[in-house]
């Protein structure tokens, strides 16, 4: 990669973590609201205890799937908002005259999403071992792993996600929010694949963190971990990162046919 | 410098640019004038590659631009009074950050320069962007404009909330930038500034040029915007 390259996506890196540094509205959505689920959910794995076995791997099960869906959703919400306060204040104007290309963009984004959430998971982390440290017994080299998984899975989704915020403008802001909580159903956060019926069952094969959390499951439950849904989980990520990729690219060519950019 | 031939544009199924066709020479600097809506910040949008026109070429120092926007883009600069950089970081991070992506290696030299010209005072470095006054904030904005020395300079009603003074010195930095035969491009409603500064003024519209040619009067400015 040319230096030149590399000091744009510094540039733009350093610009998308100043962007949070002293936002309280974002510091909040970043740390507090997933800590107070932390806590909340928490206390009611801890809770379990007291309860018969179902009722404490119930808790448990919410607890994981909380703590694991974090580093995807999270990962699409952070991106989505980094990008529309851009468009807000038309920095983004600035940003596209500048030669930047689009990939430097996606790196300079995805990097700084990603640098957030690894922040707010060592607090998250930090609430956890407070409420319910018996949670860290089940983590291993393999947890990094699956959080690597995870957040692949974000960075495919968020390209979608800004895909459409290029298109549309900061009036379609809360599309991390909604592609987030859509792929959450099709993801097997708290429930078997058989939970879902027919047809959205089936649409849930192509979801590549269903096959994570069955695995965290399966883990859980002392089955063996399953090799073959974190392969295809990663094909299905890596080819939904170069979709997502070409949909950005394209998104922008026809954002500067309507004038979505210069609107904001 | 700039080539532009018949462009046009429409948006939400309005026609804002009509077979706009101009060319400006290195060393100029060209005040586009006109009524609200003649088309003035779509033409520079259409320059800077924010927007795409519906049909004509673009040519920017002899490189068209559709196909070598990331080399033109290293030589141009645009800055807009109504545009925010990131508002909760300070000027400085902003202006390091626009100097990463310009690649700039001495961007303390060229804030330092203008500052002390436009007497600024560097304390300015360390405020918020959202705690900027307006007239800040377009100073600001010029400043990361000035970033890449650029050969093409793009503003949008950039003097609009800058007291006189600052206005004025402003004003200099522009007229001195025709030594180096880098060309200037501004939109101002502002007739005077533009007729004190500008080397040639061109009038919009509805989208079209009305007039195209050496500053004049104001009051015969005035007949072009009827």
């Amino acid at each position: 990669m040319h230096s030149n390259s590399l000091r744009r996506i510094r540039g733009l890196y350093l610009h998308y973590l100043y962007s949070v540094k002293r936002n309280p509205a974002r510091i909040i959505e970043m740390f507090v609201w997933p800590a107070f689920e932390i806590i909340l959910f928490g206390f009611l794995a801890a809770s379990g205890k007291n309860k018969p076995a179902e009722a404490e791997a119930m808790g448990v099960i919410i607890l994981t799937g909380i703590v694991y869906w974090n580093c995807t959703a999270r990962v699409i919400q952070e991106a989505v908002a980094q990008f529309t306060d851009d468009f807000v204040s038309k920095n983004i104007q600035g940003i596209l005259v500048a030669p930047v290309t689009m990939g430097e963009l996606l790196i300079g984004v995805t990097a700084a999403a990603l640098t957030k959430i690894a922040i707010s998971l060592v607090v998250l982390g930090g609430v956890l071992a407070f409420i319910y440290p018996s949670f860290f017994s089940t983590l291993g080299i393999h947890t990094l792993f699956w959080i690597f998984q995870l957040e692949l899975v974000g960075v495919a989704f968020s390209y979608i996600s800004l895909a459409i915020v290029l298109l549309f403008g900061e009036r379609v802001s809360f599309s991390g929010w909604i592609i987030s909580t859509i792929l959450q159903i099709f993801s097997l956060v708290f429930y078997e694949r058989t939970a879902l019926p027919g047809i959205l069952s089936t649409i849930s094969y192509a979801v590549p963190s269903s096959y994570v959390f069955e695995t965290i499951r399966a883990y859980q439950h002392g089955d063996p971990l399953i090799t073959t849904g974190q392969i295809i989980a990663l094909a299905l990520s890596a080819t939904y990162i170069t979709m997502g990729f070409g949909l950005v690219n394209a998104s922008f060519v026809f954002a500067k046919k309507i004038g979505t950019i210069i609107k904001s | 410098m700039i080539e532009l031939i018949n462009i046009n544009k429409s948006l939400g199924g309005k026609r804002i640019l009509s077979n706009v066709s101009l060319s400006v020479r290195g060393g100029e600097i060209v005040g586009i004038a006109g009524s609200v809506g003649a088309g003035k910040s779509t033409l520079l949008h259409i320059l800077t590659g924010l927007l795409e026109p519906d049909s004509g070429e673009i040519t920017l120092m002899g490189l068209p631009l559709k196909t070598s926007r990331q080399h033109i883009a290293s030589n141009i600069n645009y800055a807009s009074s109504s545009q925010r950089l990131g508002g909760y970081a300070s000027v400085r991070e902003n202006l390091t950050t626009y100097a990463d992506l310009y690649g700039t290696i001495k961007f303390r030299s060229v804030v330092t320069k203008l500052w002390r010209f436009c007497r600024i005072p560097e304390s300015l470095l360390f405020k918020k962007i959202f705690r900027l006054s307006s007239g800040e904030n377009s100073f600001v904005n010029f400043t990361k404009a000035l970033l890449n020395n650029p050969r093409i300079l793009f503003l949008d009603e950039i003097t609009a909330h800058m007291d006189p003074l600052l206005t004025q010195r402003v004003l200099t930095v522009i007229r001195k930038r025709k030594k180096s035969n880098n060309v200037s491009m501004l939109i101002s409603q502002n007739i005077d500034e533009i007729r004190h500064i500008c080397t040639r003024i061109i009038i919009l519209r509805q989208g079209k040029i009305v007039y195209d040619g050496k500053p004049i009067q104001n009051n015969k400015i005035n007949t072009y915007y009827a």
